[in-house]
Parts: structure tokens; C-alpha cells; sequence
């Protein structure tokens, strides 16, 4: 790893310029993080166009937002954007009827992966049935809990992070996601996707 | 083995997993997973569920994200709506209070009783003894008060009476006035609201013409901006 300085560097660069309007800086931040808000979005929404179109508008309101940013960490601000973002399509969806499986799956396949740079010392392998299985347990998660398991298991935020990025106390972070977890563990139980088979009834 | 009487809460199970617990807390998570199969089948589920949350790939964009220049022009106007809003609030409010206030302040009617009282009680303390004459001289009508007129010590005692006469008589008005108006600043400055009260015009009307008409064009152009803001962005 390069040390990090440089590149915050330049990042808050990027940030002053933008904040005078400089569309271009701006775009360089774009460039930077639109793969952490587009996947944060597909996560919540399970849904490629709506996410994309999420992200569009994250990005659009953070300009139009730039002179409300108070310091402070930039990726923050700009997820607690794209969360309020997410919580106005899930709002706007109104309980559309969730996507089927094999239409998740038809889109995981279509979609392509990008290395993931998260991957722990013993990566975990998924088929593409197993994260279209997931993808569906964590739609049917209350939006609540969902977006907590997003960002902290899903994007790696710690339980401070994302406290900060839903403006709530670290304590609700962890029921959330103690619960968020353990509901999808049970979903996924249900449809095999956890070794150890049967399941108690 | 036997089942413990109590199981780990979920949550309890999660902040394990994710080493948060404080050690004593951590030891007796621990020592419980060891004694109980159940809790420790739920552990195992949970730490696998959370490592193929982690495990999902990271999905490409499928497409770019950059804002066009039309981002910027909105960006101006949206940073000018909240000034305009608060602009035409305050221009409105000003209005109302204004409006109100002249609603509310004595009504024109009884003023014309109470005004040429003060104007009169209030010229002849500081004025000359040539003054208080040509402020008495249209109400002089009893006697007496011509020989007291000649007492220097007698003069403000008089015109309060000539004054409580006026007033007691209730034909007024016109009478004091142009010779007091001419001569004196302060009887001049009481005389307007009359003026004003005469004619019918409200005391504030050019600030409350200004005011209603900066609330409207302001309230306005705030609308049509933002109603073209939300177009360009639906």
C-alpha cells in the first residue's frame, strides 16, 4: 500500500475546487467513488437501473450540496447522500413486487465483476447462485437493517462509520445489524446456501 | 451435555464475531459456545453469513456518473433559491407588519381631539410671550384672561386654560394652527398626522407599496426558478 496522505491530498484538492465550482474537480471525486455508490445502491436496491439512477442523483445533489459539507470525511457525506437517496427510491417504490431470484441471478451474470478489493486472507468464493440468493435475503430485510448490513458487512464501514453516515447511536448500529444478520443467516439456511445442511426446524 | 437455560442474544453473537465485546464479556461468550452445540451452530451460520456478505463482488457501474455542464448553472440557481426565499419572507413579513400597524395605531378620528390640546400645552412652555399671544389671540374670549396675559409669571397657567377651552369647545382644529405651523417646529411636526388623517392615507403606504411589491416579484421569480429547476431535474 502507498501511503495514504498523498492521495487525501489531492483528494481535498479536488474537494476546494469543487466547492468553488469547479465541475471538473468535481468530476475527478466522481470518478473516485462512483463503484462505492453505485454498488452501495445495488445492494439496497436490488435493482441495477434503479441504482444507477440513485447514484445520478447522489452525485447531482453532493454538487448542488458541496457548500453544506463541514469537513470531515468526504466518503461519509457522500454515503449519508446516497443513503437518503436509497430511503427516497425504496419510498417511491411503494412495495413494488420484489425481483425473482432468476431475474437477480439473470443480472448478477450479466453484470461485471470487478475484483474485489475487500477480500479477506481466505476468499470466500461465491457462485452466482449463492450472491443472487443473497441479494434476495437482503431485499427482504427491513430498509433499516438492510442499509446497515450494506454498509458495515457489505462495504466494510465500522460500526463509528456508519453511525455517523445514518446519524444514529453506535448502539442502534449494532442491533441493526445483529438482527439484519441474523435474519438473512436464517433466510439463507432456508434455501441451503449455508454448509452444515438441514436446519433445525 | 445439557442445554444452558439461556441462549447468547444475536446480539450478543455479533459483537463477538466482530471482536467488540470487552474481554471478561468475550471469555464468558466463549466459555458458553463451548457447553452449548445450539449457540454454537447459530455462531458458526452468523460468522458464515458475514463472510459472504463481505464476499459479494463489487459490480462495475454500468456507466459514468460525471455531471455535465448543465449541473453547473443548476447548482447557481439552487444556491440562490433558499436567499430568495428568505428574501421574499422577510419583504412579506415586513408588509404584514407594517399593514398591521396601520390597522392598529389610533384611528384618525379621536386624534383630532386629543392633538391640538398637546400642540398648544406643549408650544407654550418654551415659547416667547409674543408666541402664546398669537396662539391664544382666536380663543381669547373671556376678559380676565387679557389682564393676566400681562403677568410674565401668568402665561403657562393661561394657555393651559385657553388650551383646556379649545378643546372643551371641540371646534379646534384650523384655527392655531397656520400661525404656529409658521413659527414653530414642534407645532408643525404635531399638525401632519392630521394632514395625513384629513386626506385618508395611510401613515406608511410608500414603505408598504415597496414591501408588498418586493415580496411579490421575489416570491415570484423564486417560483418560476424553482418550477424550471424541478423540469430540468424530473
Amino acid at each position: 500500500m502507498t501511503s495514504a496522505l498523498p492521495v487525501d491530498a489531492l483528494e481535498q484538492a479536488w474537494l476546494e475546487a469543487a466547492c468553488d465550482g469547479d465541475l471538473e474537480a468535481f468530476n475527478a471525486l466522481v470518478l473516485r467513488y462512483q463503484t462505492l455508490v453505485y454498488n452501495l445502491a445495488y445492494r439496497t436496491l436490488s435493482d441495477a437501473e434503479d441504482a444507477a439512477d440513485a447514484t445520478q442523483e447522489t452525485f447531482l445533489s453532493a454538487y448542488r450540496g458541496l457548500g453544506s459539507f463541514r469537513g470531515g470525511s468526504f466518503r461519509s457525506w457522500l454515503l449519508r447522500i446516497a443513503v437518503n437517496v436509497c430511503y427516497d427510491q425504496l419510498r417511491r417504490r411503494q412495495r413494488r413486487p420484489a425481483d425473482s431470484l432468476e431475474a437477480l441471478l439473470e443480472q448478477v451474470n450479466a453484470d461485471t465483476l470487478l475484483p474485489d478489493p475487500a477480500a479477506g486472507p481466505e476468499p470466500v468464493t461465491l457462485t452466482a447462485e449463492t450472491a443472487a440468493a443473497i441479494q434476495d435475503g437482503l431485499g427482504r430485510l427491513p430498509p433499516d437493517m438492510r442499509l446497515v448490513v450494506v454498509l458495515c458487512d457489505v462495504q466494510g464501514a465500522s460500526y463509528e462509520e456508519a453511525a455517523a453516515i445514518l446519524r444514529v447511536p453506535v448502539g442502534t448500529i449494532k442491533s441493526r445489524l445483529s438482527r439484519g444478520r441474523a435474519q438473512l443467516r436464517d433466510f439463507l439456511a432456508l434455501h441451503g446456501e449455508l454448509p452444515g445442511g438441514a436446519r433445525r426446524p | 451435555m445439557a442445554e444452558p437455560l439461556e441462549h447468547l442474544s444475536e446480539q450478543l453473537l455479533s459483537e463477538y464475531l466482530d471482536g467488540r465485546l470487552n474481554p471478561p464479556v468475550a471469555r464468558r461468550v466463549q466459555a458458553h459456545l463451548a457447553e452449548c452445540e445450539r449457540c454454537r451452530q447459530r455462531a458458526q451460520e452468523l460468522e458464515t453469513t458475514v463472510r459472504l456478505l463481505q464476499a459479494l463482488p463489487m459490480l462495475r457501474p454500468p456507466r459514468d456518473f460525471r455531471l455535465g455542464p448543465p449541473a453547473r448553472r443548476q447548482r447557481l440557481v439552487a444556491s440562490a433559491l433558499p436567499w430568495m426565499r428568505v428574501t421574499s419572507a422577510i419583504a412579506a413579513a415586513l408588509f404584514v407588519i407594517l399593514f398591521m400597524v396601520d390597522l392598529l395605531a389610533p384611528s384618525p378620528a379621536p386624534a383630532t381631539s386629543s392633538a391640538p390640546k398637546i400642540g398648544l400645552a406643549a408650544s407654550s412652555p418654551t415659547v416667547p410671550p409674543s408666541d402664546s399671544v398669537t396662539a391664544t389671540r382666536p380663543a381669547a374670549l373671556p376678559r380676565s384672561s387679557a389682564t393676566e396675559t400681562e403677568q410674565t409669571a401668568g402665561t403657562e397657567a393661561f394657555s393651559a386654560r385657553g388650551g383646556a377651552r379649545v378643546s372643551a369647545l371641540g371646534t379646534i382644529v384650523p384655527l392655531p394652527t397656520p400661525t404656529a405651523a409658521d413659527q414653530q417646529p414642534g407645532a408643525g411636526r404635531l399638525v401632519k398626522p392630521l394632514d395625513a388623517a384629513a386626506s385618508g392615507m395611510p401613515r406608511f403606504w410608500p414603505w408598504e407599496l415597496l414591501s408588498g411589491l418586493l415580496a411579490l416579484i421575489f416570491s415570484g421569480a423564486t417560483w418560476l426558478l424553482g418550477h424550471r429547476l424541478r423540469l430540468e431535474r424530473a
